[in-house]
Parts: structure tokens; sequence; C-alpha cells
């Protein structure tokens, strides 16, 4: 339960961080929130009128291995929601917050940049026009962990059309284009020393080039939506540079979809500038497992110890929100 | 190289088993030498990685990564058993892993 009196006040900074789709879930997401909050309950209602997420979707899935890639993005973005709820309930103040990949969306919403049902409707938008981009071509993506960044690097320059899409930390990047050219570069890779390769299961390129016609589609649906300045710092994962402005959440959410990320860079950014804690707010525990590989005296807490985090106080303060 | 002493072999199964039973959140008892950490424990790479991290940083190896990973693709160690008995060898051998066949 969310603990009773005000927290404690800690000059350590905090950062909310929310991952993508695609994460391995533990399995009892659903009951840990329920039973903390009424605020999972409450969210998935406005899920089911704004998109027909429903409570069925998710108990069937418990695991979160969603046959349908557009579920899986809006139960992450959910689930991302409700322990954001539970934070700002419980006093949590973030000094920063990033989303991975789409985890954007939710960090948008822990940010108070968007609502959560414009939330709903970014993925759903987002994801038809990378569906529609992406089914021109027999797209793919894959995951290298073991090789020096130089090796993947090398690796990937021998195909035009590949690209380095993400740095997850210093022993795991993600690799999109052409199919054929990523399992071409999975198996070199493989021949050349690396631990691990991975062929993913998504069909689409994301944060590559072959997303641009769908960025810039995406963007002229962005600009007809009211983006309200970030209350929180809100690290670009895309370039890193502090977004605090609604104009430059308009850039960043375009930039998202055809642009590399760095989420290596993006969590140094962060314990550079003093983040010693950091919340994993979503389902599994793929950040904080990925944050093992990124260097600097953090801890990382999860949907399992966030209980312990919040009864602790750890990471409660009450600094001031950004002022504009 | 590091030097393998008498009591070597159990400092590394104890650290291997403690390892697996906390990333996996398992009960150090229910694992034994045969336990499949893919397969029974959900376990990923990057737990390899970590405890390859663990055994460099303990014992001062020399050893890359990559070449670690081209003896794995050789000799794949999916058990706490292989994954015992290939950390002997890579604090035996370090870099020089790659050497055997």
């Amino acid at each position: 339960m969310i603990p009773d009196g005000p927290p404690s006040v800690e000059k350590k900074k905090t950062a909310s961080i929310f991952p993508a789709f695609g994460c391995k879930y533990l399995g009892n997401e659903r009951s840990i929130l329920e039973d903390m909050s009424p605020d999972l309950k409450e969210l998935l209602g406005r899920a089911g009128d704004a998109v027909g997420l429903s409570g069925d979707l998710l108990a069937g899935s418990p695991y979160g291995d969603f046959s349908d890639e557009l579920i899986s993005q809006y139960a992450v973005y959910l689930y991302g929601c409700a322990v954001s709820h539970i934070l700002k309930r419980s006093g949590v103040h973030s000094d920063y917050t990033a989303g991975y990949s789409m985890g954007l969306y939710a960090a948008l919403y822990h940010a108070e940049c968007i609502t959560f049902e414009q939330g709903l409707e970014c993925i759903r938008v987002a994801y038809g026009l990378i569906r529609n981009t992406a089914s021109k071509h027999d797209f793919g993506m894959g995951l290298i962990s073991g090789l020096p960044l130089a090796d993947v690097e090398e690796l990937v320059s021998r195909s035009d059309d590949l690209e380095i899409i993400n740095a997850n930390n210093r022993h795991s990047f993600l690799v999109s284009g052409y199919d054929e050219n990523v399992r071409h570069v999975l198996a070199a890779a493989r021949v050349n020393g690396a631990l691990n390769i991975q062929h993913l299961a998504f069909r689409s390129p994301y944060h590559s080039r072959f997303m641009n016609e769908a960025a810039a589609r995406f963007r002229e649906y962005c600009s007809g939506i009211r983006i309200y300045d970030p209350i929180y710092r809100l690290v670009s994962s895309v370039d890193r540079r502090v977004v605090t402005t609604g104009d430059e959440v308009l850039a960043d959410l375009a930039d998202n979809i055809n642009h590399a990320i760095n989420w290596h860079e993006t969590m140094s950014c962060m314990i550079a500038a003093g983040v010693d804690a950091f919340i994993e707010c979503g389902p599994g525990k793929s950040l904080y497992k990925m944050a093992k590989f990124i260097e600097g005296d953090f801890d990382v807490y999860y949907l399992h110890t966030l209980s312990s985090l919040l009864s602790s106080g750890r990471s409660c303060s009450h600094a001031p929100a950004f002022k504009r | 190289m590091a030097k393998i002493e008498s009591g070597t072999r159990e400092e590394v199964k104890k650290i291997v088993y403690e390892f697996f039973a906390e990333e996996c959140e398992v009960s150090a008892e229910v694992l034994n030498e045969g336990t499949n950490v893919i397969k029974d424990l959900e376990g990923d790479s990057l737990m390899f990685l970590e405890l390859l991290e663990i055994f460099k940083k303990k014992y001062g190896l020399d050893v890359e990564l990559k070449t670690v990973g081209k003896y794995v693709v050789k000799h794949p160690a999916e058990t706490i058993g292989a994954i015992i008995n290939m950390t002997m060898l890579i604090i035996e051998h370090e870099n020089r892993i790659a050497d055997i066949g």
C-alpha cells in the first residue's frame, strides 16, 4: 500500500524512466499495481473507452507476450502511466524523466505534456504510419550483445541500408534495416564473438531513416494536438538535450520515429546531472538489466522493488519542478 | 593468468549459485549443476556478461568478451555446471581460451 504521511526530504536526484513494448514482463504486474492503488483499474477503464483495451486482453498475456504489437504498446503505456500516478500520489518528485523508444509517450504523460488519451492516440497513429511505411519492404531488427561498439559499427558499415538504432549500454546494440541484411549482420556478429545475437520479432525498422515518411506525417499529426511544457526535465533519448517546451516535445516526438536513440548516453546524461535513483515505470525490469552495464553509482528500482523504495522515502524529494 | 588454487572451483561455484539465485529470484537450494539457465530460470545472455565481469574483476583477468564469445559458439554453456566449467577455463587460460579446440 502507499505509505501514509509526507515523504522524507532527500537532496539526491531521482529520475523516472519508461520502458518500451517488447520488454519481458514479470507476470504479476497487474496484481502488484492493483494492490498499491486503484490507478491501473481506472486507467484501464479509460483505455477501454479510448482504444478498446480490455482487462481480458491484459489477463490473457500476463507475461506481455501479446500477439498484436499495437496492444503490446498500449499495455506498456498503461502500466507506465499507472506507476506515474502512484509516484505522484506518494510524493515522489522526478528531477528527470526519459522514455526508452516508445516509452516516450508515458514519459510525456508523466511530465504532463499530454493527456492519457492523447498518449494512446499518439501510439495508435504512430503505429499505423510506421506499419504503412514498413509494409512496403521486408524489414527487421536485431540485437547484438558482447561486442564492442567499434566492432558492431564495422559490421554494420558493410551494408548501406543497415543502421545501429540504439546503444542499450556498453555491451548491447540494436540494429535495423532490411531483414536479409539484419540476419547477415547477426550471423557475422556471432562469428566475430558476440555472446548473444537475437533476431527480434519486430517487422518495423523503428528509429531508422526508413521511417522518414512516417515521421513527417506523425509530426503533422502531433502539431494538431495541444502539447504542454514538461513539468519535469525530460531528457531526449535522440540527442540527450533537456526538453523544456511543448515545441521541443513536438520535435522529439517526430524525431523519435526516424532517428537512432542512445539509451546508454541518455542514462549517462542523467547520472552526470546527479541522478542516483532511477525508477523503472512499467512492466518487467528491462531497463534495470540494461543499466547493469552503464557506468556510475546509482540504483534502479523496478515494480518488484517499488514498494520498498516508497516506504523508505529514499527517493522522495520536494525539490521544485522545473521552472519554465 | 590467474593462479588456480585448491579452493578456486568452490569459490567460483558459490559465486555462480548466489548470482543466479539472486538474479532469477529463486532459492539457491533449487539450483544444481544441471539447471539450464535459459530454459529453467528464464535467464539471458546479459546475465552471463555480468557474471563474466564479476570474475574479470575478482581475479584480475585479461580476457576480451569477444574471445569468450568465440569460444561459446563452439562450446555452448547453458547449464550452471557448464558455466562453472567454462569459468574455470577462462580463469586458467584468459584470452588463450580461444586456442582451446
